[in-house]
């Protein structure tokens, strides 16, 4: 579990923890998200979800991700910002992605 | 052989010894010691499962026993005694045969992880199944002893044994222990209802135990096929009506009420959700077993000959792409 300030947050790529221990399930409706390191299962909704999809494909910033969601919802960046900070923090905090370490 | 084959003498003897019985997938071996009592509630509860005369593989070498000391003349107790430890306190002794229920469930709870177990009741019809997960007091025990005297066949009460290799369900038609006012809606429900004597004040209030119907037990090896999820709550004044449940709560929910869902960590997880794709899911708030009955044969009836809806999930790459 990662204890970064805000100014450090933006500055570090985050990732999914381990793709290869996430385990899915999705009849259309919500998400589940089973974490194999911690055996732990997540209901996801649709924002927590396109933030894990995304970072699936490859690490980012918390700001790479605002815009890219801020784009993808079609929403002012600033409208977003707080919630998607909030939103890396409790994806941390669970165990589903962590700062990328180079 | 069944227990019913040996008389009460017989019994007595063989529990001296260590009594082999089967329930379901698992055998028992059972020493009982002083409690006489507890030997005719068995000759007459566990009638119907099979026992056997020569050396067995066993699953679980369980005793009921008196303590020795002063507790033999004073306010008399029994315990229970397994491989590991049940960590069970002592009970009174006429409470024998409770205790003996909840310790061999407890051997199963703590061993079988060749299974997912789900806290759930499980009833069949010509091969396909309803799991009705739920907390206790929500009065699935009693749902599914009044179903086992409707024309379903009762695989479990409480363990919803489900082999994550095949995705079937494994009966294990163990007593059923029907608790407070329960005791008087199953009298009520069925003069055929075999109801042991009546044990009071217990950890979990007035229990008595519904015996499985002889069929159920005798067909405990064939397995069913899941096919509806229900999620039943007694309530008085409910409405008694089916109600979707999306898929993806109904496995939130499984996952929550499982006994080693997080010990069988991915095996658990994919179990659960194959679970899921099989079957409808459904919540069903029921406040009578006259108009529960007829909705859930009505349902089978609907339903049987159709797929589960949305029955398949996707994966995460399907998603991401």
């Amino acid at each position: 579990m990662g204890t970064f300030t805000q100014q450090q947050d933006e500055a570090i790529n985050w990732r999914l923890a381990d793709l290869g221990q996430l385990l899915w399930a999705d009849w259309g409706e919500d998400t589940i998200v089973f974490n194999g390191l911690s055996a732990d299962t997540h209901l996801l909704n649709t924002m927590s979800l396109d933030v894990l999809l995304l970072l699936a494909k490859k690490p980012m910033s918390a700001e790479q991700l605002i815009i890219s969601l801020a784009k993808q919802w079609q929403q002012p960046l600033e409208q977003i910002a707080k919630s998607i900070s909030s939103l890396i923090h409790n994806l941390d905090c669970l165990g589903l992605i962590e700062p990328e370490f180079t | 052989m069944k227990i019913a084959d040996l008389t009460v003498m017989e019994l007595q003897e063989r529990l001296r010894n260590g009594l082999v019985y089967q329930i379901g997938p698992f055998k028992f071996q059972l020493t009982v010691k002083n409690c006489k009592t507890l030997v005719s509630q068995l000759h007459w509860l566990f009638a119907h499962y099979p026992t056997f005369s020569q050396p067995q593989l066993i699953d679980f070498a369980i005793q009921v026993r008196r303590p020795r000391l002063w507790r033999r003349w004073w306010r008399p107790q029994v315990e229970f005694k397994a491989d590991g430890d049940p960590g069970m306190a002592p009970f009174p002794l006429d409470h024998a045969l409770p205790m003996l229920e909840w310790g061999s469930n407890w051997c199963i709870a703590t061993h079988a992880h060749r299974y997912l177990m789900l806290h759930a009741a499980v009833v069949e019809r010509q091969g396909h199944a309803i799991l009705f997960p739920a907390w206790p007091g929500s009065g699935k025990s009693t749902l599914c002893a009044a179903l086992s005297l409707s024309g379903w066949r009762m695989l479990s009460d409480e363990f919803g044994l489900l082999e994550p290799e095949s995705g079937l369900l494994q009966p294990l038609p163990k007593l059923t222990p029907l608790k407070n006012t329960s005791i008087e809606v199953m009298k009520r429900f069925s003069p055929e209802a075999v109801i042991g004597p009546l044990f009071e004040k217990t950890r979990k209030g007035m229990v008595a135990h519904f015996r499985p119907p002889a069929a159920s037990i005798e067909q405990a090896q064939e397995k069913a096929q899941p096919r509806w999820i229900i999620f039943p709550r007694y309530k008085a004044g409910a409405n008694n009506v089916l109600v979707p449940v999306e898929k993806s709560q109904a496995l939130l929910r499984l996952a929550n009420n499982a006994f080693n869902y997080k010990l069988l960590a991915t095996t658990g997880f994919q179990a659960a959700r194959q679970l899921v794709d099989q079957c409808n899911c459904y919540e069903l708030n029921f406040d009578s077993l006259r108009a529960v009955i007829p909705l859930l044969l009505s349902l089978y009836e609907q339903e049987f000959v159709s797929p589960p809806v949305n029955n398949k999930s996707r994966v995460v790459n399907e998603t991401a792409d």
